[in-house]
């Protein structure tokens, strides 16, 4: 059973539904379910990156939010200047990208509690500054856009053409990262987390694995902050707020470390549960929120992403009475 | 990735397709309009019930107001329905249903929820408090001619162009709106009276020097320095020594910043600068302001209202405020069911400012309500100060900035009183 779910033509079949449901999904679906829908892939992608640098390299990162305002910030910048839409996605990804090569730089150097701090310190500085930068960001009250409707040729809604968007940049986003952990540097990465001495007697230098890992992190929080732009269409100093971070780490840890799929499943936990939460009281929801959290971890504590092992494990173990039939499959 | 990792992607399909089932058969087309002729109801209102949907903070740091404004509408909505519900215009009576969605201030979650309230047809969004999350739905309730109206926010943008967003409208008076009132009251003195201005350099602080400005207008009375600080600054205390220079007759807050408020006003008592001393209704709190600011050094202190403070000395005998409080105390959620505040009473009046609307409805539709609020003008309001009162006909400004009524501290009583 376990074997046959990771053949690869399995995945691919999966992989392949998997578009297509993407695909047919925004026609069908009423605004809310897009908008839903597109929050989840915002998520997702901020979700991993901040694994690149939490779930692969082992390293806390409370700033990912920090990131996510920068790139919403910067699309808001070219918004205003009347940039085409490409070159604006570009811009998010790159200045987001290069404020997190510019901390890395320093900072990669420090490690656990040290590291973690300075990246606290990133929302918490971020939303003054935003604040005082009135003229381009709004100040507290935030900056709204009016921006990327869907052509008329389409025949599209602007919520369905967004969310076809924000799927496509999600999709390639998990593509690039897929790649990116499969190849010799997310091997390196896993090295420096397990034994940084082991790493070095094996040529991978920690420091520009941690720097690496870091601005990968921020140029994908930056693509992730030019979708919520699109998908939200307003953005304020609150969306760098500290707490966003601390619930994108959570969301990871549920969807499961160190994988690519689990940061999805991260994301579609950090939207859905609120939402849950909601409708079983309003005005309980941080409480709903946690209490779910903590049964999840209780239940499969390396996350969702972990579940068809540990149900293929069970399964496993109930069919042991009878070893010769095991021997015949 | 890990074998885990692989096995779970068609978990992963699974779950899309199965979403896919879920959101139904029929494909939407761009332009494709359910509405049909103008008789016809709008979703979320039926023969006998209207059901409402109000988004606002339950949780992060504004859920304590947030959670009020919420109990404050409830308690006057339960009321109604106690009472056999509200005969509308068309002549039906109809009972309310209101439901909370929590946004935690986030505007993305504020979004969403306006969002759900319309997929779950509700009629309306009522009463959510809050700027950014509010100004972030305008665009929504825009798209989908769904109502979203009587928000707890004093900023200038939910109210001051309904002609481009005829669906929103706010309900606290406008920032512009409570210090023009003051200006007006110092124009009213008919004496030369300087004015220095201490203002966050945002959109809140310029809203509240332009008022006084329209304020003044033609009077005698001259603003003669104004500094601006960044919103979020930690001091300012070289733009507190260039005012206190001036001498001015009176000292105006022109910010909410509530690190600011009672540091500025000690600097002034520092440098040997008293005036009288002008402060926005959002920061004019005793406990907030006053105490800290050791306000007991001026001349005079001023800031503006428009309703009965339920806490205040001033109104604990006063009938109208002891049935609220009794009221709120059997319908508002137990945690704060005995300390209601501001936002609570804004809420219960935004309850009876619906219930008139409702009279007023001709036909159950969306666009008839929005006709039926802009129709009310001087209705009366529950808990408003003496002389306040209410007029929605304006398209550029929200219902209650039509009057607001200018207030003195009083240090013996300690609270504020009426002077204009």
């Amino acid at each position: 059973m376990d074997r046959f779910l990771a053949s690869g033509r399995t995945r691919w079949i999966a992989f392949a539904v998997l578009v297509v449901a993407i695909g047919i999904v925004p026609i069908y679906a009423i605004p809310y379910v897009n908008y839903q829908l597109a929050l989840i892939a915002v998520a997702a992608v901020s979700i991993l990156g901040l694994n690149f640098v939490s779930g692969y390299i082992g390293q806390l990162s409370l700033g990912q939010s920090a990131f996510v305002g920068i790139g919403a910030y910067a699309a808001v910048f070219g918004v205003q200047q009347g940039w085409p839409d490409i070159l604006i996605f570009l811009f998010s990804c790159a200045a987001s990208g290069t404020i997190g090569l510019l901390v890395a730089l320093p900072t990669a150097r420090l490690r656990g509690h040290g590291f973690a701090l300075v990246s606290l310190a990133l929302p918490i500085v971020a939303i003054p500054l935003a604040n005082r930068f009135q003229a381009f960001t709004g100040g507290a009250t935030g900056r709204s856009v009016d921006w990327l409707h869907a052509p008329a040729w389409s025949r599209l809604a602007d919520d369905q053409w967004r969310l076809y968007i924000i799927a496509l940049i999600a999709i390639a986003f998990f593509l690039l990262g897929r790649n990116f952990v499969r190849g010799k540097f997310g091997r390196a990465l896993q090295l420096v987390r397990d034994d940084e001495l082991v790493a070095s007697a094996n040529g991978v230098d920690g420091y520009r694995a941690r720097v690496l890992a870091f601005t990968m992190s921020s140029i994908f929080a930056g693509a992730a902050g030019f979708m919520y732009l699109l998908a939200v269409q307003y953005v304020t100093p609150n969306t760098m707020a500290f707490l966003s971070s601390l619930y994108l780490i959570g969301a990871l840890v549920i969807g499961g470390r160190a994988s690519v799929v689990g940061s999805l499943f991260g994301g579609v936990f950090y939207v859905a549960v609120p939402v849950v939460a909601g409708q079983i009281d309003a005005s309980q929801t941080t409480l709903i929120y946690g209490a779910i959290l903590i049964v999840v971890l209780f239940l499969v504590p390396d996350g969702i992403v972990s579940i068809p092992a540990r149900v293929s494990v069970l399964v496993r173990r109930l069919r042991r009475p009878s070893p010769r039939k095991r021997g015949i499959t | 990735m890990n074998r885990s990792t692989r096995a779970a992607i068609p978990l992963l399909a699974a779950t899309a397709v199965a979403m896919l089932a879920l959101t139904g058969c029929s494909p939407r087309v761009a332009g494709d309009d359910s509405s049909g002729g103008p008789a016809q109801a709008s979703p979320g209102i039926t023969d006998t019930e209207i059901d409402l949907g109000m988004t606002t903070p339950l949780s992060g740091p504004l859920a304590l107001v947030g959670s009020q404004a919420l109990a404050g509408l409830q308690t006057y909505i339960d009321k109604l329905n106690d009472a056999g519900g509200v005969t509308f215009g068309d002549g039906k009576t109809r009972t309310i249903d209101l439901k909370g969605y929590d946004d935690g201030y986030d505007a993305a979650k504020a979004v969403a929820n306006v969002q759900q309230e319309i997929a779950e047809g509700k009629f309306m969004n009522v009463g959510g408090l809050g700027t950014a999350n509010n100004l972030a739905t305008m665009p929504i309730a825009n798209q989908n001619q769904f109502p979203n109206v009587l928000l707890q926010s004093g900023a200038d943008g939910l109210s001051d162009d309904q002609a481009d967003n005829p669906w929103t409208i706010g309900y606290l008076p406008t920032y512009t709106g409570e210090t023009a009132a003051f200006g007006k009251y110092l124009a009213s003195l008919g004496k030369p009276i300087t004015v220095a201005i201490l203002a966050q350099d945002d959109d809140a602080g310029a809203a509240w020097a332009d008022g006084l400005k329209q304020g003044i207008q033609g009077s005698q009375v001259t603003v003669v320095d104004e500094e601006k600080f960044e919103a979020g600054d930690p001091q300012v205390d070289s733009q507190m020594a260039t005012l206190a220079a001036t001498k001015a007759d009176v000292f105006f807050e022109a910010t909410g910043q509530l690190n600011i408020i009672p540091q500025s006003m000690l600097k002034a008592q520092q440098l040997g600068w008293l005036p009288e001393l002008f402060l926005p209704s959002v920061a004019s709190g005793a406990q907030q302001s006053i105490v800290p600011g050791s306000g007991q050094a001026f001349p005079a202190i001023f800031s503006v209202a428009f309703s009965k403070d339920p806490n205040s000395p001033t109104f604990a005998d006063d009938a109208e405020v002891q049935a609220f409080k009794a009221e709120f105390k059997q319908y508002a959620p137990a945690a704060i069911a005995d300390a209601p505040l501001a936002q609570a009473v804004w809420g219960y009046q935004t309850g009876a400012v619906l219930e008139a609307a409702f009279q007023a409805m001709k036909e159950p539709t969306r666009q008839a309500f929005m006709d039926a609020l802009h129709s009310l003008s001087g209705i009366s309001i529950p808990l408003a100060l003496d002389g306040v009162t209410f007029d929605a006909t304006g398209t550029t400004t929200s219902p209650m900035t039509a009057t607001v009524v200018v207030q003195q501290y009083d240090f013996e009583q300690k609270t504020y009183v009426n002077v204009g």
